[in-house]
């Protein structure tokens, strides 16, 4: 809590579909007062940064019990003998040095029974909890990052002329950036309204708005984003503005902490379902 | 609903927006330079500690966690946090400086609620 240490969350696995989190694979055995951890891990964020002492690892306690409380989850010191950093990966050529995000090897890594959390078969639950606000978090950065594009690009309309005038008294200019300060607004206000209610009634009521503001945010960001590097022309995708940075940034969103579709598949059967029960009475 | 932002939120954005100009986008290249030369991988950029030494004497450390994890956090809603990550966000590398950087901030809010200290 003291920010001197850093910590990372292994659950995606290369050898399965990790958007589907029953498939996850590592196996965390009990043998006498430890638990010896198996599998496979990579994308785990922050683990290549020398100050990352702790790994939280997703893993099955249970291969035979009910889908949803085969997971349990770990507490890894980095240190821990059987943790191997295989390789740093990178995102279209970033590789977000020093915090990173590496694939890791766990074999045979053993530690005390009492780090476990919570207890054996509640991964998931755990996994739910985390991920609210972390949403909210990464939504509000997007919303930033939006923002400054819409910013950088508003200043080079003044700057730039080609064919005789400048680019701000072009008309798709202008509705380039009428559209993204209508979307960047939308979104925050979607965000805001996700938060209020987090606030108000908690994350698991929360949890159709915080799926629509992961729906939302990472393409608005882009699509923002994108039109400054339009706008900016060979400028927007070198590396004297952030632009090209937070265009990679953002297009992980649309992956990292469950892909669209995830989000897209649970929000749709749950405004289904709330409609045909209200149509049933 | 009403998502007009507290008195307290507003006067943390106003010291994080003066902190970002003062200490931050002066040295937001340098950094990323810094961090694209292949002999710093997986190096810290060494001006960080002294950046989260001076975020904590403002005040601004932890902000994010929400107000009922008691003692530890800065006792702010989702909805007064919101706009300081919004702030944040316009420079990639800046949310360690506030120790509000995923997933330390999600790893932290499990073991706020699950772990031992
Ligand atoms: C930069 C970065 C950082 C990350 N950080 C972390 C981290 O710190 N810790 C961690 O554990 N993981 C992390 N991840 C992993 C990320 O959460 C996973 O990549 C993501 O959950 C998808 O899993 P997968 O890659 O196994 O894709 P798969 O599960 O193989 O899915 C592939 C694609 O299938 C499609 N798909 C999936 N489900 C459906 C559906 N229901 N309907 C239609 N289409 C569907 C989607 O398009 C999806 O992108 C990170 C990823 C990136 C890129």
């Amino acid at each position: 809590m003291n920010g001197d240490i850093r910590s990372a969350f292994l659950m995606t696995e290369p050898e399965v579909a990790s958007s589907d989190a029953t498939n996850i694979e590592t196996a965390i055995v009990s043998d006498g007062n430890d638990y010896v951890i198996n599998g496979r891990k990579w994308w785990a964020s922050g683990a290549m940064d020398p100050n990352c002492k702790i790994a939280i690892v997703m893993g099955k306690t249970d291969f035979d019990a009910p889908r949803h409380v085969q997971q349990s989850m770990i507490l890894v010191p980095m240190d821990t003998p059987g943790l191997k950093i295989e390789r740093g990966l990178s995102v279209f050529g970033y590789t977000d040095s020093p915090e990173g995000h590496a694939e890791i090897i766990l074999n045979n890594v053993r530690v005390p029974k009492t780090n476990l959390l919570l207890g054996e078969g509640r991964g998931f639950e755990i996994a739910q909890g985390r991920l609210g606000p972390g949403r909210i978090h990464h939504c509000m950065r997007l919303i930033g990052m939006a923002q400054r594009a819409l910013e950088i690009m508003s200043e080079r309309t003044v700057q730039r002329k080609p064919f005789g005038r400048t680019l701000d008294t072009y008309s798709s200019v202008r509705q380039d950036i009428a559209r993204s300060a209508c979307e960047i607004q939308q979104a925050r206000l979607l965000v805001l309204s996700a938060a209020y209610k987090m606030d108000k009634v908690g994350n698991k009521e929360a949890k159709d708005l915080i799926a629509m503001i992961k729906i939302v945010t990472p393409q608005m960001a882009l699509k923002v984003i994108d039109r400054a590097i339009q706008i900016l022309g060979g400028k927007g995708v070198g590396s004297d503005t952030p632009l090209a940075h937070f265009f990679a940034a953002a297009r992980v969103l649309r992956l990292a902490d469950g892909p669209d579709e995830v989000h897209m598949s649970q929000l749709g059967k749950s405004t289904i379902n709330k409609y045909i029960q209200a149509s049933n009475v | 609903m009403n998502f007009d932002y507290s008195d307290t939120s507003i006067a943390l954005q106003e010291k994080l927006k003066e902190f970002m100009e003062i200490h931050v986008l002066p040295i937001e290249k340098e950094v990323e330079l810094f961090h694209k030369n292949p002999e710093n991988s997986w190096k810290r950029w060494p001006g960080l500690e002294s950046l989260k030494q001076k975020a904590k004497d403002a005040g601004l450390r932890n902000v994010f966690l929400p107000g009922s994890y008691g003692a530890l956090s800065a006792g702010l809603s989702n909805l007064e946090y919101a706009p300081l990550a919004e702030i944040m966000g316009r420079v990639l590398w800046s949310s360690e400086i506030f120790n509000c950087n995923a997933p330390d901030t999600g790893n932290m809010e499990v073991l706020a609620k699950y772990g031992t200290p």
